[in-house]
């Protein structure tokens, strides 16, 4: 476990917990939210070995996912395919048990694939995480985003990395069932000007702060 | 702006991705038996054809993969994808005057 109590987020100079709320208002059509120190681990491997999948699948609870997908798996994780032989598990911050499932991993793969091209990389600080969510989130990312966001395009489950505003990001489109919900991992020296384009493109969608978990 | 089709991510807006420069320049097998004018071509000099050039690029901001393209030049119309190490696909090369 790292130690948690001296880390601060990449957002913590913008005061976000003075401005957000728990529930939006009636015109708030769209919603920014930071969602610091999450888990992120890179796996790289041979997507077409059935050894590697399997014991992907077996550690993280869900096959890989095809190109430009994401899929849920065990305990709130999310695996998002990055290329064709590299993807990204996503989870909720401080998961003991996915930093002993991410060791574990080592001890799978390296006994699964010996000889092979394989590595797990804890990425945590490499990410901070920014949730865009509501009916206007589309129009929202469309501004600055080159990506066909569309629906037909860019389902829920969907996931690209690309550009937002410029700024290299990781979109994942994640919806809740009743409502849009993107979430762009960004480099934390990305995170500030990001955030800062995203609430100003979003004031004439009546952009609300949600309260960081 | 070019619509460019990754072969692993689908067509893509060119903002994403970076120029390698021409495609299929060998690296000298030894380089120490070149003389500096040999070595100096081999670094730096490229074609500079009106028609179809082949290129290389890089999906920078998405999957940082490389892979091939084939492109006129006078048209900016891209007329083949291939992957790195393949050979150029046969193509009418298309000599504007």
């Amino acid at each position: 476990m790292p130690n948690t109590h001296l880390r601060r987020s990449p957002l913590a100079q913008l005061g976000l917990g003075a401005l957000a709320t728990n529930a939006r208002g009636p015109e708030q059509n769209v919603a920014l939210r930071s969602i610091p120190f999450q888990t992120a681990i890179n796996l790289r491997g041979p997507a077409k070995d059935d050894r590697f999948a399997r014991a992907v699948e077996e550690i993280v609870g869900t096959p890989l996912p095809a190109a430009c997908r994401a899929l849920p798996g065990k305990g709130d994780l999310r695996l998002l395919w990055l290329g064709p032989d590299e993807w990204l598990a996503v989870a909720p911050p401080d998961q003991a048990h996915l930093i002993g499932v991410m060791e574990s991993a080592f001890g799978v793969l390296e006994r699964a694939l010996s000889g092979q091209h394989v590595a797990v990389n804890d990425v945590n600080d490499n990410y901070t995480t920014i949730e865009v969510s509501g009916p206007r989130s589309i129009d929202l990312l469309s501004k600055g985003c080159p990506l066909d966001l569309h629906p037909s395009a860019f389902p829920s489950g969907s996931c690209a990395q690309s550009l937002v505003a410029k700024a290299e990001v990781i979109l994942d489109r994640d919806d809740k069932p009743s409502e849009l919900r993107f979430r762009l991992m960004v480099r934390p020296s990305f995170a500030e000007y990001l955030w800062a384009w995203l609430s100003d493109a979003g004031q004439e969608y009546g952009l609300s702060v949600l309260t960081s978990p | 702006m070019l619509l460019i089709e990754c072969p692993y991510c689908g067509p893509r807006s060119e903002e994403e991705f970076s120029y390698g420069g021409e495609a299929h320049i060998l690296r000298p097998a030894d380089p120490d038996a070149l003389n500096d004018e040999q070595w100096a071509d081999y670094l730096f000099m490229q074609g500079n054809k009106k028609g179809v050039f082949y290129e290389r690029w890089v999906h920078s901001h998405g999957c940082r993969r490389w892979f091939n393209v084939a492109r006129d030049t006078l048209t900016y119309e891209i007329l083949a994808i291939y992957p790195m190490g393949a050979a150029p696909p046969k193509l009418d090369e298309r000599h504007y005057v």
